[in-house]
């Protein structure tokens, strides 16, 4: 597993203290993401610079708006509209959860 | 007017135009723009090779004439799509016959500027003359966003032109700004490659153009509250879908029926009017039936177009395909294209034309493959037909009547056969890795023009009827000569022992000894195994040119007193001639295979057509005629075999 637009190499590694992937985050809550990561390859490559151009950048804030009746895709606010993931996809995207005095929606408690 | 003078000559070919190109994401408003620009000088058609529709048009300004064409919607050009390819080798002019463009139009979304000013990048990065439209100014206003868009110019080095297709707001200014596309200004410098200084640049840019983005839009939030709600979203989709179903099924009906009505009394005209019988015949029957058989399309095809856009329009359709997704994940497609799929129901024809709405031709081959499978309204009567042969309506398994639960079975394995062969050519496509990612964006809810609603169903009849129509009259003209030759004379009817005034006797002598008769003949060691008669083998090439024909000629081949409702005939029919000679036709196990073919084969020519014209080639057609009909054989054999063990066991009615 390598990264890519990794702007820190140590922090983007799910599983590492407060980072996960995009698709474990919970509804509502609001994340940043650190890294747009996928397996090596060319095509793995264009599929995180397609998310990317999606405006799912590092440094950017994303939040999980809601999940479909299934419980996958799910709908994300990124960049100012809405976009509509699977997990398959989310879970290429590494972000940390934004400290709770930053979170204006509310979380499920 | 001085900028008509270069160019030189501007004359009426088409070549000579400047060709300009629209780039820009899904959404942006760019097929508005191409609407507005070239209202119904449009045409559709398909890039070489591939299955991605092209939108081209003419456009006239000053006697200065340009011709415009719209590409596929894209998020960036690094191509992970047949669609997204096109779209770079459209740019670079790889496309061979297609030259490369001369100027490039970039439809801009001003709610998502942050995001589009990477397609900015990579699109000024080719250095061709390209101007910005800028759309949806007035929804950035409305959420309290704001944009300098001179400024916005400045920061980009090109020209910035403010649009509100829908309100046809800016669409002068863009006509008249393409006049001088050759002295548009040009950025002094690129955008940075690096990702992170790109995203300074953004910064940069959106800090010059003064922009303050839209807050998250309320109405749209509060609409999505219940329409993707787990319960109430899925009510809501379930109404709609049926809605939607029972517009196309049972509203076209009676729109259906006028139309046979119309060209019934046109046949009527003829053969009342038109002194020899054959040439009656050739005009009422083939070429009226023909023509007759493709216009019967129309209600179907505009109603769904209808739907299609409102649906479309007023951003539905990404929440229907949402709620969708995981169910149609299962057969290796997405949401969107549960739609094509249900349409299906209705009839394959307006099913495949659906498929235009699925942004990746993998996507869009592997529902054209599937949706031919699904229970259309045309094999409804033959099922009725067949139903009728094999179960008495009497025969109850509980409460229920024998033969409904024959025709719900025959409706799942259609419909469960259409996501298994959906699933097998989504996995074989995707053997060259390219696995495209599932990602779909959520547009606001907003209202559709009518405008926009009444282009896309005058744009898909037309292309309909200009692409299949051929297709469809030359099928049921040819396969009435088939039915029909040669031609036999009063005296020759009698010399047969027959009385000419006896039309059911007479119809049955023509078919039988027609080009048709001795085809079924010909095939019979092909269908023999399935246990169909020459008889059968002729009703089944008859039902090419549409399903419900079958029903038709077996009545005529059974001389039935009538012809449309053929059952006592059928069951007394017994076969003639070699080894099965005295055994009824329609046996039970018969029955059960003409049934499962009906199934599984591509009697439709339409349908064959319509998939000609969407994939813009023979290739996938044959591939979809060839594999049903294997499946259709495959399939008929394996019923036949086991209701004949079936029968041998139990007790022999």
């Amino acid at each position: 597993m390598t990264t890519v637009h990794s702007s820190d190499e140590s922090a983007a590694r799910p599983g590492s203290a407060g980072t996960l992937t995009l698709d474990q985050l919970e509804v509502g809550r609001l994340g940043r993401v650190l890294a747009v990561g996928a397996e090596v390859g060319d095509v793995a490559r264009r599929l995180a610079d397609r998310l990317g151009a999606l405006g799912v950048l590092p440094g950017t804030s994303i939040r999980p708006l809601r999940r479909a009746p299934l419980g996958d895709p799910s709908v994300y606010r990124v960049c100012d509209f809405d976009l509509c993931l699977r997990d398959a996809q989310a879970s290429l995207v590494t972000v940390t959860v934004d400290v709770p005095g930053t979170t204006t929606a509310g979380r499920a408690s | 007017m001085t900028d008509s003078c270069h160019g030189g000559g501007t004359t009426s070919v088409a070549s000579d135009a400047a060709r300009v190109v629209l780039v820009g994401s899904p959404n942006a408003g760019k097929t508005s723009i191409f609407n507005r620009l070239t209202g119904l000088n449009a045409k559709t058609g398909n890039y070489p090779g591939v299955t991605v529709g092209r939108s081209t048009g003419l456009l006239t300004v000053d006697s200065l004439r340009f011709s415009i064409e719209d590409l596929p919607g894209t998020y960036g050009l690094s191509p992970i799509s047949p669609d997204e390819q096109v779209v770079v080798s459209a740019l670079s002019g790889a496309l061979p016959g297609i030259g490369s463009p001369d100027a490039l139009v970039l439809v801009v979304d001003a709610t998502t500027l942050r995001r589009s000013l990477h397609l900015v990048a990579e699109v000024l990065a080719l250095h061709q003359p390209t101007l910005i439209a800028l759309t949806l100014t007035d929804e950035l206003g409305a959420r309290g966003g704001t944009l300098d868009s001179a400024a916005l110019g400045r920061a980009l080095g090109v020209p910035v032109v403010g649009v509100i297709a829908h309100r046809g707001l800016g669409i002068a200014e863009l006509r008249s700004a393409l006049t001088s596309w050759r002295e548009w200004s040009r950025p002094v410098l690129d955008a940075p490659a690096d990702a992170a200084e790109l995203a300074a640049w953004v910064d940069s840019v959106l800090l010059t153009a003064r922009y303050r983005p839209a807050g998250p839009d309320r109405r749209t939030a509060r609409i999505d509250a219940v329409l993707l709600h787990p319960v109430w979203g899925t009510l809501v989709f379930a109404a709609v879908m049926v809605a939607f179903f029972q517009v196309i099924f049972a509203f076209a009906a009676p729109l259906q029926g006028l139309v046979e009505v119309l060209f019934a009394g046109l046949a009527d005209l003829v053969d009342r009017f038109v002194p020899w019988p054959w040439l009656a015949g050739l005009l009422g029957d083939a070429v009226l039936g023909g023509v007759g058989g493709v216009v019967i399309f129309l209600p179907q095809i505009l109603l769904m177009f209808l739907l299609v856009s409102v649906l479309e329009g007023i951003g539905y359709m990404s929440r229907a395909a949402f709620l969708m997704d995981r169910v149609m994940g299962a057969a290796g497609l997405e949401g969107r294209a549960f739609v094509a799929l249900l349409s299906s129901f209705a009839c394959a024809v307006p099913g495949i034309m659906a498929t235009r709405t699925l942004p990746s031709a993998k996507d869009r081959i592997a529902t054209m493959m599937a949706a031919p499978l699904m229970t259309c309204s045309a094999r409804l009567p033959v099922y009725i037909l067949l139903i009728g042969l094999l179960v008495s309506p009497d025969e109850r398994f509980g409460p229920l009547q024998v033969q409904g639960l024959v025709m719900f079975a025959l409706y799942l394995l259609g419909a469960l056969s259409a996501m298994v062969a959906a699933w097998i050519v989504k996995a074989v496509q995707d053997r060259d890795g390219l696995l495209m990612p599932f990602y779909m964006e959520m547009p606001p809810y907003r209202i559709p023009t009518l405008r926009s609603i009444a282009l896309s169903m005058w744009g898909s009849a037309t292309a309909f009827l200009r692409k299949c129509g051929s297709i469809i009259l030359v099928t049921t003209i040819l396969l009435w000569l088939l039915l029909n030759l040669p031609l036999h004379t009063d005296a020759e009817l009698r010399a047969a022992g027959l009385d000419p005034a006896d039309d059911g006797a007479v119809s049955a002598y023509v078919l039988d000894t027609s080009a048709a008769g001795a085809i079924g003949r010909a095939v019979e060691p092909v269908f023999d195994p399935l246990g169909f008669d020459w008889r059968v083998n002729v009703g089944v090439l008859a039902s090419l040119s549409a399903r419900e024909t079958f029903v038709a000629t077996l009545g005529q081949i059974a001389s039935a007193t009538d012809p449309d409702n053929p059952a006592d005939a059928l069951a007394a029919m017994t076969y003639t001639d070699g080894a099965h000679e005295g055994e009824p036709v329609f046996s039970a196990p018969t029955v059960a295979a003409l049934l499962v073919f009906f199934v599984y084969a591509l009697q439709c020519m339409s349908t064959v057509g319509v998939m000609r014209r969407e994939t813009g080639s023979w290739r996938w057609p044959l591939i979809a005629f060839g594999y049903m009909f294997a499946l259709a054989w495959l399939g008929a054999w394996l019923a036949h075999g086991a209701v004949l063990l079936a029968t041998a066991a139990g007790p022999t009615p």
